[in-house]
Formats: structure tokens, sequence, C-alpha cells
């Protein structure tokens, strides 16, 4: 069964074609709801709310072809993680940067694994990594993180440059000579 | 520059999130299905399921009351029976001087059921024994109702006049359409002394009255 089939059998309240679905994104979701929340038992959490939801709402959901319905699921499962994390976790952060501070450069992060790249993520904290999520790996501006965690831009900036320092020190420690 | 870190970043974090994962899928996906609403259909079986209940339901209690109701108009009829076992034996009038009852309006006494051994009724045990034998052998055929108020019964044996009967009891014997009383008019029914006689095929009957008042 192709997605466009799957999906309109989904609209039809088909527990079958939910299912199907539910098979096919899972894991690739709970990968992405454990790098926001960062706990295997809170992730699990955010999908069930997140597939209850999606499949609730997928009426409203226009196939535009092979895909599409994974990058909605996607951005379903991200909204619930931030959810979930403005629940446990305040954001309201007023911090400003120097603007004559320089970005740290990221290019020996480009040379690890993904899986490697992915435990060091985790290590951050919650507001750096939650950000560094939005911005690097999502490909959020900071105006749209500014909306997404109601803080400001600069807050957006400051928070992503922590977690670009923040792993660059965590490089070095262990030896990966980051930015050298 | 910048923009090409993140994009390899982006693309080998997204690889990662495609390899397998040992995590809680079976259970995590028992409490989604839990969570969600039911389909329309299943809700179309349960309409179905909960109409055919509800039907079976009112069957069964239109059959109940209709019981209650039968059991009602006995209990009344015997007691109207047991008032006229206390009041003793009918002098039956002659023959010449009984009136036509489809045209007598007037009320006459309960025509009384002939029983050939009936023993004096002085203890109320007796009477009970009496009651139970009047209630197995009544005649109750040929029951007609003459109007709204009045109910006739007609009973093949004529007792012989100055004979002690045993009263009518159970008249609702046959239940039908015609004898079923109302719920509304059942308190007030009240069995009355009296006879008449008829003779439409040929054959002598005795009429009991039973009246709506």
């Amino acid at each position: 069964m192709n997605e466009k089939e799957l999906v309109r059998r989904c609209q039809e309240s088909n527990r079958n074609a939910q299912e199907e679905i539910y098979r096919i994104h899972s894991d690739r979701l709970y990968r992405l709801a454990s790098r926001y929340v960062s706990d295997q038992a809170a992730a699990e959490d955010v999908l069930v709310t997140a597939f209850t939801k999606a499949f609730a709402r997928i009426q409203s959901f226009e196939f535009q072809g092979d895909g599409s319905l994974a990058a909605w699921l996607r951005k379903v499962v991200v909204n619930e993680s931030l959810m979930w994390l403005r629940k446990q976790h305040n954001f309201n952060l007023t911090e400003t940067l120097d603007a004559n501070l320089e970005e740290p450069d990221m290019s020996q992060l480009t040379l690890l694994e993904g899986a490697e790249i992915y435990q060091l993520i985790n290590r951050l904290p919650t507001g750096y990594r939650t950000v560094f999520n939005l911005h690097v790996v999502e490909g959020h501006s900071h105006g749209e993180i500014a909306g997404m965690l109601q803080i400001s831009e600069a807050t957006s900036r400051s928070q992503l440059f922590k977690a670009k320092a923040q792993l660059k020190k965590i490089l070095t420690r262990e030896g990966y000579h980051y930015g050298t | 520059m910048e923009h090409d870190i993140n994009k390899s970043i982006q693309e080998k974090i997204r690889m990662t999130e495609a390899s397998p994962v040992a995590w809680q899928k079976e259970r995590t996906w028992e409490r989604i299905k839990d969570g969600m609403p039911h389909s329309r259909k299943r809700y179309g079986y349960y309409a179905a399921a909960a109409a055919v209940c509800l039907m079976a339901i009112s069957i069964w209690y239109t059959g109940v009351r209709y019981e209650n109701d039968l059991l009602n108009a006995r209990i009344i009829a015997l007691a109207g029976a047991i008032d006229a076992l206390n009041q003793g034996p009918v002098q039956y009038p002659l023959r010449e001087e009984r009136a036509d009852p489809r045209q007598c309006d007037e009320e006459r006494p309960v025509q009384l059921q002939p029983e050939k051994n009936v023993p004096a009724l002085t203890t109320p045990g007796k009477k009970a024994v009496l009651q139970a034998q009047a209630l197995d052998s009544l005649p109750t055929q040929d029951i007609t109702i003459q109007d709204q108020a009045t109910m006739m019964v007609a009973v093949d044996d004529i007792p012989s006049e100055n004979e002690r009967v045993a009263p009518i009891i159970g008249v609702f014997e046959h239940p039908s359409p015609e004898v079923a009383i109302s719920k509304k008019n059942r308190s007030k029914l009240r069995i009355r002394r009296g006879q008449e006689r008829r003779s439409d095929d040929g054959q002598e009957h005795k009429i009991i009255i039973a009246r709506i008042n």
C-alpha cells in the first residue's frame, strides 16, 4: 500500500492504517523525541501524545507526495517535545551576547559519526540542546525559535552560541581537538 | 560555511535516527490505541447493539406488565368473591320473575357459582379451601363485555332454587383483550351479586355481572 492510500485510509479512522503508519515512522520519531527530551520514558510519553493528536487531526493533512507525511509527523513530534519541555523547563531566559564574540567553529564536529554527534547533543543542558536542535538540525531561524520557545531572538542566539561553546569544550576535553 | 556545517550535521543526525533502536514500541502503540477514540464504524455497531437490547427489554417489560395486570385483576375479583362468601347463600327468584339482563340497567346481585358439596363456611381455613376449589373449577367461557362499565359472564350450570352456591372467583381466567381491564378502572371494579337468565341458544345460562363503578 502506498503512502497516499495509507493516509486516505487513516483519514477514515482505519485502525490498521494507523498502526501501519506507526510501524513505519515510530522508530525515527522516537529518536527525534529523545533528542529533545533526553529521557526514554519522556520520549515515549511525547510519542503517545503526538501520535494521538496526529491521528485526530489527520483530516487536515494534505498529501503532497512521498515524504510529506513523514515531515508532517516530524513537526508534530517536535511541537509536542517543546510542549513537554515547556512544562518541565523554564525557557523564560533573557540572555544576550556581546556581538563582538567570535562564533565557535563547528567544522570538527562534522568529522564525527552521527551517533557520536547524537550523544554529544544529549549531553548539553536543556536550553542549549533545544536551541541547537531547532537551529542546526531542524533548520529553524532564530526568529522562528524565539516564537516557538517564547524567548527573544537574542536569547536564542545566545543559547546557540553557548551550545556550540559547550560542544567545543567537550570535544577538546575528550581529545577531538575541536576548532584547531 | 556555517550553513554547510549545519547541513552536514543535519544529514548525519537524520541518518542516525533512521537506524533501528531498542525501545518500548509495542507498549507505546498500546497506549496510543487505548487513548484514541473508536472509529465511527465501531460506534455504529455499538448503537445497533444498544437498540436491539432496548427493544428486547421493552418487549420483556411489556409482557411483565401484562402479566401483572392480569394478576391484579384476579386478585380484585378474588377479593369481591370473598365478600360474597361472607354474605351466605343466595335465594334465587322464580324464573318468571327474572328480568332480561341486556335490558336492565339497575345493579344486580352477583350470581354465584353452583357447588354441589359446599361445606359450611365457618372458619377462615375452610374459606380458603373453597376459594381455591372455585378458582380451579370455574367455567369461564363466553366472557363478553356489554359496555365499558359492565361485564357479563355466562356459566352453564344453573343452581336449583334455594341452593347454596359458591362465589364466582377468577372470572378473568381466560384473559383476552375483551376482558383486560385498564389500570385506571381496576381500582373501581366491584363484583355484585345477581343473576340473570338468557336462552339465545336454547340453553339456560346464569349471568354474572361485574360492575366497574
